[in-house]
């Protein structure tokens, strides 16, 4: 039996081994590089203790790339969490076609976000974009949609709430599966409403699979960065990146290496303490009747 | 009833969510796009652009130069080049492996050259040569080998050394080609502005001039691509800030102040942004001047949609419009009396590694590329002019666009290295972006983007005196 299971332990080995190599180590080189000033490809590093960390407390471009960045995540969570639910009821009755729908539903989520930015663009581009075209129909002028940042970051949270609804749908509709058919044909024996079917017994019963999509969703959103370079590159000036984008631009234009890792450590513990909160938050929500 | 409402709604959902996927899946710029190619540019590869993915291989990291030189022949090269300069680019080398029987691993990252390099860098696993992209001395000295002994050194421009030769005279690319940087302009769209001479354009003034006369007759005086990353603004302050501060017979002799670190960033940047948001109140440039990127603000002038554009190269707009009748001006002078100025860097430049295992075929190809036929062949995949003495690349276009604008300028001309390189301390580059970037966003007060110049001057220029 203890040999058994020591064989089972084994199995883990080269799993553990692949999240060492690819996930732990990089996270504790960064940690260690936030605490120097590097250029990204010298062979000198000057250690500058928690200079990096300073800096960035007091950078306004860090200051408006946190903000966008909870915006992206909040907003594209929200979409996701609501048209996900709904595409999930509406899928969840048998009708012809409705695997076509939700096909068709689920497909941007295995496209890349840097393409989905990319085809976004064509319909918000300033010349020839498809809704520059149809207000050109109509007689007004055209507007140049991702100029304003306010804008563009509504946009970007459009695009990416848009971009993943299919997974939450997926998800939810594994929800419902569970929620036994006793519970909604009792409530409608009772003369339950469909909002009072819909409020008091499927979305309490759908708490797990909320708990789930909200997570990956906000995690998903608080890493949020294909999307933002493919549709408007961060700018303009700095003004539509997230965190992750502005590491990135950090890291590869400023040449700041040391204070990129000091920006991705901060958001490495600022996405786990988020997550925590949800975890916690959602833990005593489980229903059971 | 039911049933029918609900396959209504299948059918509407299926419609928007299959539209939203394949109206974004066009091409809606209204013409054919051209073969992407690779953006040539002596300031810095754009890091960020949003331009194209110009189809180039991510390069095989870390894995290339070692393990393959320690077998015969064999050698890698890292290269900027995508899409038809690619293929003509191998074309060479395949020539040069048959010549030679060594065998040639390209490296094409394209459009994340730098960022790949970078990572290279940081590794201590770079390629056996690779091209350097105006970086030779301050960025990748450390890792290349110098080329003073090759017999080809001789040969090459000289007015290139004080850009790429180190304090000990130390050269670190085999350079074949001099990227230059000016102002450029569209020929028939001037001509439709009413200006049939575009060498007659000297001062900023007369830009001005041209600039009015090109808006009214409903042309974009100056298409910027603000979109493709805060690079595009770096070009343009490296273009306009010489001709003011550090030009001979320039408005203000700032050379000196710049380079000690007691340069006024409130008087002297606050002009230069003054004059520029000027230009933007006079609805000079595109209105969508931060969102079009490079490739867009290209072709708008290629199409002859707009008259001037601040950056180069051309690349983009003459493959889209070869006929389109474009050409290069210095960039202009302050004052009337001065002279204006191109800007020279590094074009088309290859190095070899320090540690490279097989450095005889590293320098037998960088000789096979320095001889006459290939640099003409080189030169011709840019904008570029040769940098080999006794090339007179005749077919490059970019070569044909210079030489005419030297022949017309005659002696009314200065040439400098590019700004950022020889002024300011090294890592400005973004923050200039950055910086010039903010006054197209609020050109009514300029205040907070000479800021952030100023700011970021005195950190670098700290920085490059090791406090």
């Amino acid at each position: 039996m203890k040999k058994r299971k020591n064989l089972q332990n084994l199995m883990y080995l080269p799993a553990l081994g692949l999240m060492i190599v690819f996930i732990v180590y990089p996270l504790f080189r960064g940690f260690l590089y936030s605490f120097y000033k590097w250029n990204g490809y010298s062979q000198n590093m000057v250690f500058v203790g928690f200079k990096n960390y300073l800096d960035m407390m007091g950078n306004q471009f860090f200051g408006i790339a946190f903000w966008n960045t909870v915006l992206y995540a909040v907003l594209g969570t929200l979409l996701q969490e609501v048209l996900g639910i709904a595409f999930a009821i509406f899928l969840n009755s048998r009708f012809t076609g409705r695997i076509a729908v939700r096909t068709v539903i689920y497909l941007p989520v295995i496209i890349s976000a840097l393409l989905i930015g990319y085809m976004m663009t064509f319909l918000f581009q300033y010349h020839y974009g498809v809704f520059n075209e149809i207000l050109q129909w109509f007689g007004m002028k055209p507007i140049d949609w991702l100029r304003d940042p306010g804008r563009g970051r509504i946009i970007i949270s459009l695009v990416t709430g848009w971009h993943y609804t299919g997974s939450s749908m997926i998800i939810f509709m594994a929800g419902l599966q569970n929620i036994p058919d006793m519970y909604i044909e009792a409530a409608k024996l009772d003369g339950a409403t469909k909002w009072q079917l819909f409020s008091r017994i499927t979305l309490p019963l759908l708490q797990p699979a909320v708990a789930s999509t909200v997570l990956l969703n906000m995690v998903g959103g608080l890493k949020i960065y294909d999307s933002i370079v493919s549709l408007t590159n961060g700018g303009p000036v700095q003004k539509t990146n997230s965190l992750s984008t502005l590491i990135s631009y950090t890291y590869f234009t400023s040449e700041k290496a040391g204070y990129a890792s000091a920006i991705g450590m901060f958001q490495f513990v600022f996405i786990f303490i988020i997550s925590f909160f949800i975890n916690r938050y959602f833990a005593g929500k489980e229903v059971e009747y | 009833m039911k049933k029918n409402m609900r396959k209504m709604w299948a059918v509407l959902l299926t419609v928007v969510m299959l539209g939203s996927i394949l109206v974004g899946c066009g091409n809606n710029s209204g013409e054919e796009a051209p073969e992407n190619v690779q953006q040539e540019n002596p300031e810095a590869a754009d890091n960020g652009t949003k331009e194209e993915d110009a189809g180039g291989e991510v390069a095989e990291s870390g894995e290339a130069s070692k393990t393959d030189t320690e077998t015969s022949g064999n050698i890698s090269m890292a290269v900027t080049y995508a899409d038809s300069n690619l293929d003509e680019f191998k074309n060479i080398i395949s020539e040069f492996e048959k010549e030679s029987g060594v065998t040639v691993e390209l490296i094409t990252p394209a459009s994340e050259y730098e960022s790949v390099l970078k990572t290279m860098m940081a590794s201590n696993t770079l390629p056996d040569i690779f091209m350097t992209h105006g970086w030779s001395l301050r960025r990748y000295s450390e890792y290349l080998q110098p080329v003073n002994s090759q017999p080809w050194f001789g040969s090459m421009d000289k007015a290139l050394e004080p850009i790429m030769a180190d304090e000990d005279g130390n050269v670190y690319a085999l350079c074949v080609s001099t990227s230059v940087s000016g102002v450029y302009f569209n020929g028939d769209a001037l001509k439709k502005a009413g200006i049939e001479e575009p060498y007659s354009i000297v001062t900023w003034k007369d830009f001005e001039d041209a600039c009015e006369k090109a808006k009214a007759v409903g042309l974009v005086p100056i298409a910027v691509g603000g979109g493709s990353g805060s690079g595009q603004f770096s070009s343009i302050f490296g273009g306009i800030a010489p001709t003011l501060w550090t030009d001979a017979g320039a408005k203000y002799d700032l050379a000196d102040v710049l380079l000690n670190g007691s340069f006024d960033s409130d008087t002297y940047v606050t002009e230069m942004y003054e004059m520029i948001a000027g230009w933007l109140e006079k609805g000079y440039f595109n209105e969508d001047c931060l969102t079009l990127d490079f490739d867009g603000a290209s072709r708008m002038l290629g199409s002859g949609d707009a008259a001037f554009m601040l950056r180069g190269p051309l690349t983009i707009a003459h493959e889209a419009f070869p006929d389109a009748d474009c050409g290069i001006l210095p960039e202009l002078a302050s004052i009337d009396g001065a002279k204006p100025s191109f800007r020279l860097g590094e074009g088309n430049a290859y190095g070899v590694w320090k540690d490279t295992a097989n450095a005889d075929a590293c320098w037998a190809l960088l000789e096979y590329l320095a001889r006459p036929e290939n640099v003409e062949r080189i030169c011709a995949l840019g904008t570029d002019y040769p940098a080999i003495e006794g090339v007179e690349a005749v077919d490059a276009f970019g070569y044909g666009i210079y030489a005419k604008a030297v022949e017309a300028y005659g002696d009314n001309l200065q040439y400098d290295n590019l700004f950022d390189r020889k002024y300011l301390p090294s890592g400005m580059w973004s923050i200039l972006g950055d910086s010039l970037s903010m006054v197209f966003e609020s050109p009514d007060d300029v205040k907070p983007a000479v800021e952030v110049f100023k700011e970021g001057y005195i950190e670098k220029y700290e920085e490059s005196k090791g406090n």
